[in-house]
């Protein structure tokens, strides 16, 4: 079995985050990055499957140089090899050239299974992990908190709202993308570290992926206007007093509003 | 040589990962002594796969021993490629660095444990490296390297009164050792002690003993000012037998320096300890900066003051010259040209800056920065044992002078 991981690298979770100069962005110098959490929790479902059978473990990453250090993390998980795509349009591109251009790894590598994370921490679309099944015409189930796969099924429990749970079967190959809490995420070992420098990762651009024209800045139907923080609002009111008197001032405002 | 390489970067963002996952939500337990380190111990060397990187030098160790190889002393490597963890020393001082960030202590109970599986493994024979070294290793068992003593402190071999009598196939253990880290808890000890008659009489020898071994009793866990994480504590050695295997080295190897295996597991420590106080100083500075750059007072951020701001640049000159330093021992350990000289200075300066830094971190944090809500007090207390474990600041300074005087 083949299995491959798409991985995100994000800014890391307590990092000081500006928005750039021209406002298209955040500003990413000087900062830390680490592996998108829903993405972890993907590698790990992958590395179990691996663990629990023969299974190559393919990670694949779009971005710039910083992005080795995800794979090479991931390699040192336990992650096989890994496929790099470094190429500044692909950055540029919006979530379905990024979903054309791991389809288009796909077509290449024809995994039995590909796991997503459900989301990004940065962007929070959730478009690839669907745009990417269709892309690559498998069937797909999100929000997944577990998988079992079987010679030529994959059976997962997704997670519903209010508590629910769903027990879903998908043919091979399928896509899963993985909800955060799934499972318990390992550690690089020492030694996985080490092995993880002679492990292989292949840099590609889009255009050696057959997809070149089909993204970038260009291609991109989606457009960032702009990023900002909200003004901070002096509409706040501080109620004071002893908790009854500051529930009675709430319930009175509340019924001032027209919400009771 | 002065960035992290690949590797080396990947086992700081493993580290560093473990020790915001697991370590930092256990430190107020810690601290208040409601829990015991060796747990996390445990897990820390389960999950990055250290166990796995020790046991495997030590078993090699073992077996050659067993295949009628001579016992000398081992060089160290513990991979094909070189010495330290993975073969390269600078892993091992990320590791601890990581982990002093936040735990001093649980770094401390590394270094004594693990330092007591590597005291046994670098002389001692197949039997007892594997019936005490990889146990440690395997963190199945704790270790504990027990060399002070009531009345011997900097003055640890001159002054050395626990005795080691030859009693037929063994050895007869009578003393008192103090201040060891992990004592009151450890299962396995390194007890250096004094061989009171016969081959090797008068020379400093390191015994092995285990607890529930007749004789040997250790004392509660130490009020300390810092390393409230890190248990330690008196072993009491009332005629304790221990097998003639149990001797780590041999008697009749008297060099010159009969304490000279000793001194290497000394410097051995104070290679290790300028990690540990980086990975302080590293935190302070970080920590400051952050608070510096984002509190406002008199309607702008206090970096801006230089009082501020003077106090930061040499914040960083310290950090810079400590992870200078860090990179050398590394530098100097990897092509066998570490000496006591370059150590104590390197112990020296990073142990006093440890306590400086954090000292400053706490003036930046003003009336924050004395709450036990923020680490940095912590770390301050923490701090304090470097400028005295592994040799007082004033041992250091005489080793250094001695070294550059003795070259005229």
């Amino acid at each position: 079995m083949k299995v491959m991981v798409c991985l995100k690298q994000v800014p890391h979770q307590d990092a000081r985050l500006d928005v750039a100069a021209d406002g298209s962005w955040i500003q990413e110098d000087n900062i830390k990055f680490e592996i998108n959490s829903y993405d972890t929790y993907a590698l790990e479902e992958a590395l179990r499957a691996k663990d629990a059978g023969e299974a190559e473990v393919v990670v694949v990453s779009i971005g710039p140089d910083r992005v080795t250090q995800a794979l090479r993390t991931a390699l040192g998980m336990g992650a096989d090899r890994a496929v790099h795509v470094k190429d500044p349009e692909a950055d540029a591109s919006d979530s379905l050239g990024k979903a054309k251009i791991l389809a288009a790894i796909a077509k290449q590598e024809e995994p039995d299974v590909i796991y997503c994370g459900l989301m990004a921490d940065d962007g929070n679309f959730s478009a690839i992990p669907p745009m990417l099944a269709e892309l690559a015409g498998m069937p797909s189930a999100t929000g997944v908190i577990s998988s079992e796969a079987s010679d030529t099924s994959i059976t997962v429990r997704r997670e519903l709202e209010g508590g629910c749970r769903e027990v879903v079967e998908l043919p091979r190959p399928c896509l899963l993308a993985i909800q955060t809490g799934a499972n318990q995420v390992r550690y690089a070992s020492l030694k996985g570290i080490m092995q993880a420098k002679k492990k292989p990762v292949d840099v590609k651009t889009a255009a050696d992926l057959g997809v070149g024209e089909q993204v970038g800045a260009g291609a991109a139907k989606v457009k960032i206007n702009k990023i900002y923080i909200p003004p901070k609002s002096d509409q706040a009111e501080l109620l004071e007093g002893s908790t009854d008197e500051i529930v009675t001032q709430l319930v009175g405002k509340i019924r001032e509003l027209g919400v009771l | 040589m002065f960035e992290l390489d690949e590797t080396q970067q990947l086992m700081q963002d493993a580290v560093r990962a473990w020790c915001e996952r697991e370590l930092v939500p256990a430190v107020p337990a810690l601290e208040t002594g409601k829990q015991l380190p060796y747990e996390l111990l445990r897990a820390l060397m389960t999950d990055l796969g250290l166990a796995e990187a020790l046991v495997g030098p030590a078993e090699r160790r073992a077996i050659k021993l067993e295949g009628g190889v001579e016992n000398e002393p081992d060089s160290g490597e513990s991979s094909d490629s070189g010495p330290g963890l993975g073969g390269d020393p600078m892993l091992a001082s990320v590791l601890l660095k990581e982990i002093c960030r936040v735990s001093p202590g649980l770094g401390m109970v590394l270094i004594a444990s693990v330092g007591c599986g590597t005291a046994i493994q670098a002389a001692g024979g197949a039997k007892a490296i594997r019936d005490y070294a990889i146990p440690i290793f395997r963190a199945e068992k704790i270790g504990a390297w027990a060399l002070t003593e009531p009345g011997a402190g900097s003055d640890a071999f001159g002054s050395m009164r626990t005795a080691a009598k030859p009693d037929g196939d063994g050895f007869v253990l009578n003393g008192q050792k103090t201040f060891i880290s992990n004592a009151p808890y450890a299962d396995i000890f390194a007890i250096y002690a004094r061989v009171a008659s016969g081959d090797g009489a008068g020379a400093v020898r390191a015994f092995v003993a285990e607890r529930g071994m007749s004789g040997l009793e250790t004392g509660p866990p130490m009020r300390k000012m810092g390393l409230h994480d890190s248990p330690t504590g008196e072993i009491f050695l009332n005629d304790c037998r221990v097998p003639a295997e149990n001797l780590i080295g041999r008697l009749e190897a008297k060099r010159a320096a009969d304490s000279s295996s000793t001194l290497d597991t000394l410097n051995l420590e104070r290679t290790v300890m300028p990690a540990m106080c980086l990975g302080i100083i590293e935190r302070c500075v970080e920590e400051s900066v952050r608070y510096a750059v984002e509190r406002e007072q008199f309607g702008r951020p206090i970096a801006d003051f230089q009082g501020i701001a003077f106090k930061l640049a040499r914040m960083e000159l310290a950090l810079e010259n400590a992870r200078n330093l860090v990179f050398k021992l590394a530098w100097a350990q990897q092509r066998g040209k570490l000496d006591a000289r370059l150590a104590s200075l390197a112990k020296l300066y990073c142990a006093e800056q440890a306590v400086a830094v954090s000292l400053d971190a706490i003036q930046i944090h003003g009336g924050a920065g004395y709450t036990a809500d923020l680490p940095l007090e912590k770390l301050m207390r923490d701090a304090k044992v470097f400028e005295i474990g592994g040799g007082t600041n004033e041992i250091q300074l005489q080793t250094i002078a001695r070294a550059i005087t003795s070259r005229r």
